[in-house]
């Protein structure tokens, strides 16, 4: 159990910037989770607090060490590989006592407390499987025991849940809170899905090609996203380019109202607008031309035409059950369902 | 195109017939109690009783053994270094290396064969025991090069990395994981580098000493006399032996083919 | 989805990533233990690999610690060593054609036709030939065509005199080589033949193409550079040869190989058999090159020709 400081951290690649210096305080027993794209340098972050890559400049902290310079084997931390990396050649109890081993503990002390373990995650009986005989959420729960039983300062998971199919996903998330609830262990996870971070999180920092694009609480990154790429990678939906005007924004042919924009009149700014903060048929709004309803199960999406602009709404499918392609209806956008940026022309197109 | 394809599959095994038939014959042949091998067929283990009172033939099959023993070892130990270092290396030392084990495989033996007797002599080794050895080992040791590296190159280096997080240094994740998992092709290379080792018949011609004589050596000098019986009959072993190392070497890397294929996929 | 980053360059086998930026004063900890693995295998390969072949060039050009092109004169003034050297050229290039074009459909019918499990045990018997010694084969080959043998025994049946053979022919040589290079033929263009993509064939069908179509202008493009490989090896290999044509080959059957064995054997004029040998690679090398540009040639280059 311990606080992860990375300060100035930065990588590069044969002359290609990876990570720009960057710093990130994970307090003692919290969830961090690094989220990005391919590229974005978060596997590559997480790689050097793991130790298996070395940084350009700055330093790591785990509690009170300086482990930059330390060699991956002794910062005393457990790792959940993308692909698990169990041991092909080792029994499932073998793999989990495989770093009891490597500190000396004698083999069958290391082989009780491995059981031990395997019972906790709900594979006491296959703890002599090899790992080309279990499913791929079993891989992934002996991955996760054999990172735990060492009882390490930190813990590292790189996309831990990528691989496996939705319903398994969904389970293995709460085993995830479950054990980080549990073991008060300090976890910092890499992942590209947005909903994943929100839910697990205590803190999440964004990565967009090896820079910073936003760094705090969940809800934090959801209701107040600092630019339009991390609006647009937590859902929001980009209607296009407007132009500023007095506590609105003209946009495809229609004027929203936007009290308290603090934008020069007469810029250019590019208008996101979450989908599940629109109003169909809810009061007063703009008038609009229903385009399509695709039904997702328990929600619907309804594509609604507004002037120039195409509006995604998001709705309860119940909600829904009674809209048809070319019916007129409003369109509302509630405070909070806009995210509006400055563009990066210094002058409004016409 | 079921009848094209039925007659592209019958063509097949035409060729297998082909290939298998010399092989066949001589097998059939070495139980015939004809000396010549020829028909008819009276079967008769007579020449494997006699096999064992050919002692030209039984010595040259004790050097040949001998030879390829050695020459497995030395190559199994140089190729593996080797290996290991060539996944670790540049891409332009990696690739001047294989260039040059390419070469040594492709090339006529006969011109390998005097070149090293050029360089033999340059060292004043001319032909003798050392020198047999030195070439054979320079024309095996590219076999297990070829499979040991594959291996390497194909090793998830996440299992390593894995074991490092766990608290394994260098040394016990070499010893416990990376070896381990290496074993089975460093076992097939051994086998592969026995089996070629064995058969270089040009290298063993020209750099052997006299008075060494290995089994293709020998056999070549008595084939002047006509087919004798007796090497009918070790061939005929000899061959079980080599069908038995093949299906080893199947069975321990999954596909003994992969290896010859591989040789020419790197081209 | 993997992250580009997951599988960095440089990452090896212990679990280490390689070096850093070079700008760094940094050492790279693995390079002394990399040049200390790769020392011994090199300094092998340097020593006994690639001075032989300088060697080859240096004793080629000397004659009594001289440089001279005596050597090569005496090699393409005499006529017989010639004949040899065209005859050996000609031979070679039969047997790597017949070979490979017996190998191409059987490879292609083992990769496209026949399945997983049987494809194994086949590939298994192909191995065979190709790690049984040489000395063997031909031995197994001589039982099978001496006289009053199988195969003569078989061909009396239709009229021919059991007691003859082939033996001491220059066929018996030609064809105990294109038996010795099928196996390789089919290696690679086993290769070849699981390269050409099913999909492909099935648009190429789809499209309206015939049979000869496809096979022109579909599997032969894309099965060249196989082809050219195979090719290269069989021929560098085969005018090589001395053991098929000294054994079996009879006096108009021997080939420049069996010159070059005699002078190396006599030990009297090693350069001069050692610019035979040079001669012999030369020339074999210059027959791949142009054989590999004419195949190429007809691979299409990509673009339209209309």
């Amino acid at each position: 159990m311990a606080r992860l400081t990375i300060e100035q951290v930065s990588k590069a690649y044969h002359g290609t910037t990876v990570l720009q210096p960057l710093d990130l305080d994970v307090p003692d027993g919290s969830f961090c989770c690094m989220l990005g794209s391919s590229g974005s340098g978060k596997s590559t972050l997480l790689r050097i607090v793991a130790g298996l890559t070395e940084p350009d400049g700055g330093s790591v902290h785990i509690g009170d060490r300086d482990v930059t310079r330390l060699s991956v084997e002794r910062r005393n931390i457990g790792v959940v590989f993308q692909n698990y990396a169990l041991f092909p050649h080792l029994s499932a109890r073998s793999n989990v006592a495989f770093g009891l081993r490597a500190r000396g503990v004698g083999r069958r002390e290391a082989r009780r407390r491995a059981d031990e373990q395997l019972e906790l995650v709900g594979l006491g009986p296959h703890a002599d499987r090899a790992p080309s005989q279990l499913s791929g959420g079993q891989q992934q729960r002996v991955a996760l025991a054999r990172a735990l039983v060492t009882s390490p300062d930190l813990l590292l998971l790189d996309e831990p849940l990528s691989a496996l199919d939705r319903k398994i996903r969904g389970e293995m998330q709460a085993e995830l809170k479950r054990v980080h609830r549990e073991t008060g262990l300090t976890t910092v996870m890499v992942t590209h899905d947005q909903d994943e971070a929100l839910d697990l999180a205590d803190q999440v920092i964004m990565l967009d090609q090896g820079i910073v694009a936003q760094h705090g609480r969940p809800a934090e990154l959801y209701e107040s996203p600092v630019s339009a790429f991390v609006a647009s990678f937590l859902g929001a939906f980009a209607l296009g380019t407007g132009t500023v005007s007095a506590g609105a924004i003209e946009i495809g042919g229609v004027t929203l109202s936007v009290p308290r924009l603090a934008l020069p009149a007469g810029s250019a700014a590019e208008v996101l607008v979450r989908s599940e903060r629109v109003l169909v048929n809810g009061g007063d709004g703009h008038a609009g031309i229903v385009r399509a309803v695709d039904f997702h199960g328990a929600i619907a999406r309804i594509a609604i035409v507004v002037g120039e602009l195409e509006v995604p709404a998001t709705v309860l499918a119940q909600d829904a059950a009674d809209i048809r392609v070319g019916d007129a209806v409003t369109v509302s956008l509630v405070p909070g369902s806009l995210h509006i940026y400055p563009s990066k022309e210094a002058f409004a197109g016409v | 195109m079921n009848r094209h394809r039925l007659l592209m599959k019958a063509w097949l095994g035409l060729v297998l017939v082909v290939l298998a038939l010399p092989i066949l014959c001589m097998i059939a042949l070495s139980f015939n109690r004809s000396r010549y091998g020829t028909l008819p067929f009276h079967f008769s283990l007579d020449w494997y009783r006699g096999l064992a009172g050919d002692t030209a033939l039984i010595d040259a099959l004790r050097t040949s053994i001998e030879l390829a023993a050695e020459v497995t070892v030395l190559s199994v130990v140089l190729g593996t270094l080797l290996s290991f270092g060539v996944v670790r290396a540049r891409p332009v030392v990696s690739g001047t290396l294989s260039q040059l084990q390419l070469m040594v495989l492709t090339v006529p033996a006969i011109i390998l064969a005097a070149g090293l007797l050029t360089v033999f002599d340059w060292f004043g080794l001319g032909q003798s025991t050392t020198g047999l050895v030195i070439a054979s080992v320079v024309t095996s040791m590219p076999f297990v090069v070829l499979v040991v590296s594959a291996r390497l190159r194909d090793l998830d280096p996440r299992y390593a990395e894995a074991s490092r997080t766990l608290g394994a240094g260098p040394m016990r994740t070499f010893a416990t994981i990376t070896a381990p998992l290496v074993a089975p092709a460093i076992v097939a290379g051994a086998l592969l580098a026995f089996v070629m080792c064995f058969n270089n018949f040009a290298i063993q011609l020209f750099t052997a000493p006299i008075g060494v004589s290995t089994l293709p050596v020998q056999i070549y000098s008595m084939v002047r006399l006509g087919v004798t019986p007796d090497v009918i009959a070790l061939g005929t072993i000899i061959v079980c032996c080599t069908v038995a190392i093949i299906v080893i070497l199947h069975l321990v890397t999954g596909s003994a083919a992969r290896v010859f294929i591989r040789t020419n996929k790197e081209d | 989805m993997t992250d580009l980053m997951t599988s960095p360059p440089g990452l090896r086998p212990d679990g280490t990533t390689a070096g850093t930026v070079p700008r760094t004063r940094r050492y790279r900890p693995g390079a002394a233990a990399t040049t200390a693995m790769l020392a011994p295998g090199t300094v092998v390969l340097l020593l006994f690999a690639a001075a032989p072949m300088v060697a080859l060039l240096v004793t080629g050009f000397s004659h009594d610690s001289a440089f001279t092109f005596a050597n090569f004169s005496k090699v393409l003034h005499t006529a017989v060593y010639m004949r040899l050297l065209v005859r050996t050229l000609v031979v070679a290039l039969i047997v790597t054609v017949v070979s490979l074009a017996v190998a191409w459909p059987a490879a292609w019918a083992l990769a496209r036709y026949v399945g997983p499990r049987p494809r194994q045990l086949i590939l298994v018997l192909v191995i065979v030939p190709y790690v049984t010694s040489q000395l063997l084969l031909i031995y197994g080959f001589i039982t099978l065509i001496q006289s009053d043998g199988p195969l003569m025994k078989v061909l009396s049946l239709v009229g021919l005199d059991a007691h003859s053979s082939i033996m001491y022919t220059p066929a018996a040589a030609v064809l105990m080589m294109i038996y010795e290079s099928i196996p390789t033929g089919i290696l690679v263009m086993y290769s070849a033949a699981t390269q050409v993509d099913d999909s492909v064939l099935e648009a190429a069908r789809a499209l309206g193409a015939g049979r000869a179509f496809v096979l022109t202008r579909v599997v032969w493009p894309l099965s060249v550079n196989m082809l050219v490989i195979g090719f290269a090896l069989t021929y560098v290999q085969t005018v090589g040869a001395f053991a098929e044509p000294g054994i079996l080959g009879g006096p108009s059957g021997q080939l420049l190989g069996n010159a070059i064995e005699a002078q190396l054997h006599s030990g009297t004029d090693r350069p001069f058999a050692i610019a035979m040998a040079l001669v012999l690679l030369l020339c074999s090398l210059v027959v791949v090159g142009l054989v590999s540009l004419v195949l190429r040639r007809t691979q299409g280059d990509g673009r339209s020709r209309r």
